[in-house]
């Protein structure tokens, strides 16, 4: 009973975990450019993430460690800090990138800029993180995320041409505008494939003290998570396939996607919008945080969880407080946050072999996962997975250099 | 092969001034379509009064910056002649939205 509560909780957690502004942004933008063409990049951004996931999940489970300790453990704490440092990077993109999401429904809701409430929603994140516990955050930003499910409601309703979709899933090559169209591609992946989902994801297990007996949870959480993520995702790029893409209109800003939802719902869409993004980019401010903060305090072999004071894990909370202050900073100071967000996504994307090699390694390791180790298939899976990441990474550099 | 191709012109140089005011046009283009969305929305009490007007700010600033723009990029007197006209006809779309708003709330 006790682990079907659980199971039940880790797909509302990993639905609601899984929306953010980089979905939105980049989602709205593929559908208003290029109405569903893109979906294929959703559909093959989301396997890579279920299976990368449940490799966390299963390795917190088995090992009772995340996976930057794991990192460290197996490369050594010299080999471990480049890549943290980059990671560590794209983290505070991402935590600005939320906090400028949350501001941004804020202006929606209020007229008042962005850059007004940049402050404010920075210290409801802290003062969060600061006062509740892990349980708290996983799951009242995940069941208040279930508002997102507006977006599946509204696609459809407007009908799309089930026969257009599953086109659309496979890859094709775009009919104008190339490098926009590829540039969407890799941010769509990007934004999917985030590091901190992993880290988070796997820290989590360990603060939930996962063991063996907790394998088939992970796995049918990342698979129906994941899944129900995605769907909600790919609703937002038909529904801005159908409203915006007919009009010509080109989804840069974010007065220009607000009212996707009005022509289903006219008297809610609006603030149904509004709140679905805040919410979504609030949970997501709130597990990025953590998520940098337990990467650097298992990197550093510091003190680390949610479920203790602040005073007695001093550096973890003081790493959130430092993330959160630069985040706050960067949108205060008027970076336009979809901007901010298409660069991210993009750079996540080049990032991803950062993430995905290591997997490679540690999921062989038969001393640490026994029979849990990868078999042939996920291994033969994992390795697809670092090609496509190091295909990722040669295409976005030119178009992150030039094209964003 | 046409992405390649779209690649390769991205790694070796940046847009050229003829496919820059062509992006401008499409933006402008993009935030009349807006405005009009926006303004049907107003109308039919589907969206806020304060998002449509910091809407169609925003457009109405897009289409200043565009036509500042254009001025400045080294294109032909034809294509620069057309975008300005475009980018004129989507002032005035602009500027009839407002005063049509102005009179509903009146």
């Amino acid at each position: 009973m006790k682990k079907a509560l659980q199971l039940a909780l880790g797909i509302l957690t990993a639905i609601g975990g899984f929306f953010d502004i980089g979905n939105l942004v980049t989602c709205s933008q593929a559908g208003a450019s290029f109405r569903f063409q893109l979906l294929w990049a959703l559909g093959l951004g989301t396997v890579i993430v279920i299976l990368l996931v449940e490799m966390s999940g299963r390795f917190a489970a088995v090992a009772g460690k995340t996976l930057p300790e794991a990192i460290r453990d197996h490369f050594g704490a010299r080999m471990a800090i480049g890549p943290f440092v980059v990671l560590a990077v794209l983290h505070v993109m991402i935590l600005a990138s939320e906090i400028g999401g949350v501001a941004l429904a804020m202006q929606l809701l209020t007229g008042i800029s962005f850059k007004v409430w940049a402050i404010p929603v920075g210290i409801l994140i802290w003062l969060f993180l600061w006062r509740a516990t892990f349980d708290a955050v996983e799951y009242s930003t995940s069941t208040l995320g279930m508002v997102t499910l507006c977006f599946v409601v509204a696609a459809v309703l407007y009908h799309p041409s089930n026969e257009e979709i599953l086109k659309s899933l496979l890859p094709s090559l775009p009919k104008s505008d190339p490098a926009k169209y590829w540039l969407y591609a890799v941010s769509i992946m990007g934004a999917l494939i985030s590091p901190f989902l992993f880290y988070f994801y796997s820290s989590g297990a360990v603060e939930d003290k996962w063991d063996k007996s907790y394998v088939w949870i992970n796995r049918i959480v990342s698979v129906m998570g994941m899944t129900f993520g995605a769907v909600i995702s790919g609703a937002l790029l038909i529904i801005a396939g159908m409203v915006l893409y007919p009009r010509g209109i080109s989804a840069d800003n974010i007065n220009q996607v607000a009212f996707v939802l009005t022509e289903k719902f006219p008297f809610w869409g609006f603030a149904l919008f509004a709140a679905s993004m805040g919410v979504a980019c609030l949970g997501a401010a709130l597990e990025v945080a953590l998520s940098l903060a337990y990467a650097t305090a298992q990197l550093f072999g510091w003190e680390w969880g949610m479920d203790c004071t602040p005073g007695k894990h001093a550096r973890f909370s003081l790493t959130y407080t430092v993330a959160i202050l630069i985040g706050t900073m960067t949108i205060a100071v008027g970076v336009q946050p979809v901007k901010l967000t298409m660069l991210t996504m993009a750079l996540n994307a080049m990032a991803l072999p950062i993430v995905s090699i290591p997997f490679l390694l540690l999921m062989n390791d038969r001393r640490v996962l026994g029979d849990k180790a990868n078999g042939p298939l996920m291994n033969t899976a994992t390795l697809l997975i670092v090609a496509t990441s190091v295909v990722l990474f040669v295409v976005s550099l030119p178009l992150v250099v030039m094209g964003s | 092969m046409k992405a390649l191709l779209a690649l390769c012109v991205l790694v070796i140089g940046c847009k050229s001034d003829e496919s820059k005011a062509s992006d401008l046009a499409d933006r402008a283009s993009s935030w009349a379509a807006t405005a009009g969305v926006v303004t049907t929305g107003m109308a039919q009490n589907k969206l806020p009064l304060t998002f449509g007007r910091n809407t169609l700010e925003d457009a109405q600033k897009e289409l200043d910056a565009a036509r500042k723009q254009i001025v400045d990029l080294r294109i032909s007197d034809s294509t620069r002649r057309e975008v300005m006209q475009a980018l004129s006809g989507q002032a005035d779309s602009l500027a009839r939205l407002k005063t049509e708003l102005a009179r509903r709330k009146q």
